[in-house]
């Protein structure tokens, strides 16, 4: 699980964040929304440790990350950024093998065991058939889900995942969503993920987790859509938040 | 983890290693003297023979060919490493200011001493070593400022900044020298693998042997930054330790080789390349050793052409360099 204490983070002497508290438990998954500019990329890559210029502290299972080594934290926590990026030559096998480098030697070499764990990350991803296959031929969808399945191989109790909906078609941010919420649930993962989709959000995250600048709230769906602060942070002149449809609307 | 692949890359391997022996016996075979295959195998393995024909082939050619070998071995690996660290496909050895350090280095040797009359005094440090110094220098000046830089492209481009200032210095160090000095600098920038004794090749030798072991613990490290520095963070690399790693082999290899046979270009940017569609695959542990003998077989080649037809090593490599990369420039650009 992960425990944010007391966090604060700004730049350009702006402050962003300021003494968040919140807590993220095994077995759930929890969707973390907010406006543009409001800092979801930035808590979590405090949280995974790619960010270290912040007050306060982030624990996992009870030890603060800023003291742990980068392979410790390799095993704990795992990262699905938003960016595809280009590696050309590189099978899909070969990139989900890469989220065994925690465990493996100073070569890299694989053993039977490690083989193991690729074959069942490709398996539950639905992509076992693409094996051999380049990841530059890949689709936005199936590359997202390659880089799942890297996550998933690294066999981390915790799971992070920049707006990995950013680039999928509507039945592609649906069928994301379900697949996490079943790795949560039957793998007792920790699984946050920041996105915009807050109609998916609603609909099938056990909680979440609202910045609301410069605090970060964190509850129930439920809960979160009867407290008002939905109605209160996403309305604008165009838009605002139906609390029965759960969705943002049009303003007729 | 299908088998045929396996079995396939290990045989182009396998098959690069068997072509570069046949390309160095062939480069010890061939010279600005005829001398028939029988005499060349004589001399190596001590039978009797004519004595200058020996020397030829024991002090000058079995040098030349091991010097080519490592050279070729080296810049090729070095280029493998920049291009992955700095994600960019025409990143060569060089990048950091390898090269430009080593120039900077002899021509204040060669050219900035005489000017100011210290000549003499410099003298055991040999141009070598001038050149070593000057890539060390530049390279813990780049290394200095590396440390506290999140950004790799930033070190790219200063390197490549490095680079120019010192060209510049270069140039008005040429620009005030002596017709004879001048004609020493230019012949050193070059290339040339004939100019290595064999008391260097005892240092050279260990040198480039010391960065290609220190290449293959950078194995895991590239194959981590495959997708980029953030993700390899994310699966535990430490940074720090793997540009150090990264920036010592690469100075061992490429350092030493231009210390000792002046820049020489295009090998440590296309072989890389090279290896990369010979194996097809985009794993370290293929492509270090693939490049090693990629680097070897083609620099032994090049030196045959150049010591057939007397030309210097700089120009064939070129010659057969720049096809490569025009390749690559246009299978990307398709892509």
């Amino acid at each position: 699980m992960i425990e944010i204490k007391n966090y604060s983070i700004g730049f350009n002497g702006k402050e962003l964040l300021t003494g968040c508290n919140s807590a993220f438990h095994s077995g759930t998954l929890t969707a973390l929304i907010g406006r543009n500019g409001a800092g979801k990329s930035t808590l979590l890559r405090s949280i995974i440790g790619l960010e270290s210029r912040y007050c306060g502290d982030i624990a996992v299972d009870g030890v603060s990350v800023k003291s742990m080594s980068p392979r410790e934290r390799a095993r704990r926590m795992a990262l699905v950024a938003t960016r595809r990026e280009r590696v050309p030559g590189l099978t899909c096998r070969q990139a989900v093998e890469l989220g065994r480098t925690p465990y493996t030697s100073w070569s890299g070499a694989l053993s039977e065991a490690d083989h193991s764990v690729v074959d069942e990350a490709l398996e539950s991803v639905g992509m076992a058939s693409y094996a051999s296959r380049r990841i530059d031929t890949l689709s936005d969808g199936e590359y997202q889900k390659i880089m799942i399945a890297r996550a998933l191989a690294q066999d981390s109790g915790i799971l992070l995942l920049d707006e990995p909906t950013s680039f999928l078609d509507q039945p592609g941010r649906y069928g994301l969503c379900r697949l996490l919420a079943g790795l949560a649930r039957e793998r007792g993962k920790c699984i946050v993920f920041s996105t915009h989709e807050v109609d998916v959000a609603f609909e099938i995250c056990d909680s979440i987790a609202l910045i609301v600048p410069p605090d970060l709230k964190c509850m129930s769906a439920d809960r979160l859509s009867e407290s008002g602060l939905m109605e209160k942070h996403f309305t604008t002149e165009y838009v605002t938040f139906d609390p029965v449809r759960k969705r943002i609307v049009g303003k007729l | 983890m299908p088998d045929i692949r396996i079995n396939r890359i290990s045989v182009s391997v396998a098959g690069l290693g068997v072509l570069t022996l046949m390309l160095f016996l062939c480069d010890i075979g061939s010279g600005a003297v005829a001398i028939p295959v029988g005499e060349v195998w004589k001399a190596m393995t001590g039978g009797a023979c004519d004595e200058s024909v020996r020397a030829i082939i024991l002090d000058i050619r079995l040098v030349k060919a091991l010097v080519a070998l490592m050279a070729g071995a080296a810049l090729s690996v070095s280029g493998l490493q920049m291009q992955t660290l700095f994600r960019n496909p025409l990143a060569g050895p060089y990048v950091l200011g390898i090269s430009s350090g080593a120039s900077l280095g002899v021509a204040l040797f060669v050219l900035g001493a005489p000017l100011v009359g210290l000549a003499g005094r410099w003298m055991w440090l040999g141009s070598a070593g001038a050149a070593w110094l000057g890539s060390v220098t530049v390279l813990v000046l780049v290394s200095v400022i590396s440390a506290r830089l999140k950004d790799i492209m930033v070190v790219l481009i200063l390197g490549m900044m490095f680079s120019s200032g010192i060209g510049a210095i270069v140039q008005i160090l040429q620009f005030l020298s002596r017709e004879d000095a001048l004609k020493s600098y230019v012949l050193w920038t070059m290339g040339s693998l004939s100019t290595v004794t064999s008391a260097q090749l005892a240092i050279l030798v260990p040198a480039i042997a010391a960065g290609l072991v220190l290449a293959l613990l950078t194995v895991k490290p590239l194959n981590m930054l495959l997708f980029g520095e953030e993700y390899a963070l994310t699966m535990g690399l430490n940074l720090r330790s793997a540009r150090g790693l990264l920036f010592t082999s690469t100075t061992l290899l490429a350092g030493t080789v231009t210390a000792f046979c002046g820049p020489i270009g295009f090998i440590g940017l296309a072989m890389p390349h090279v290896a990369r569609m010979i194996t097809d695959t985009a794993d370290h542990r293929v492509l270090v050793p693939a490049s090693m003998f990629c680097g070897a077989a083609s620099v032994l080649l090049c030196d045959i052409l150049a010591s057939s037809f007397t030309l210097p090593v700089n120009a064939v490599t070129a010659l057969l360099g720049i096809p490569v990369v025009i390749y690559v420039l246009f299978k990307a650009a398709k892509g």
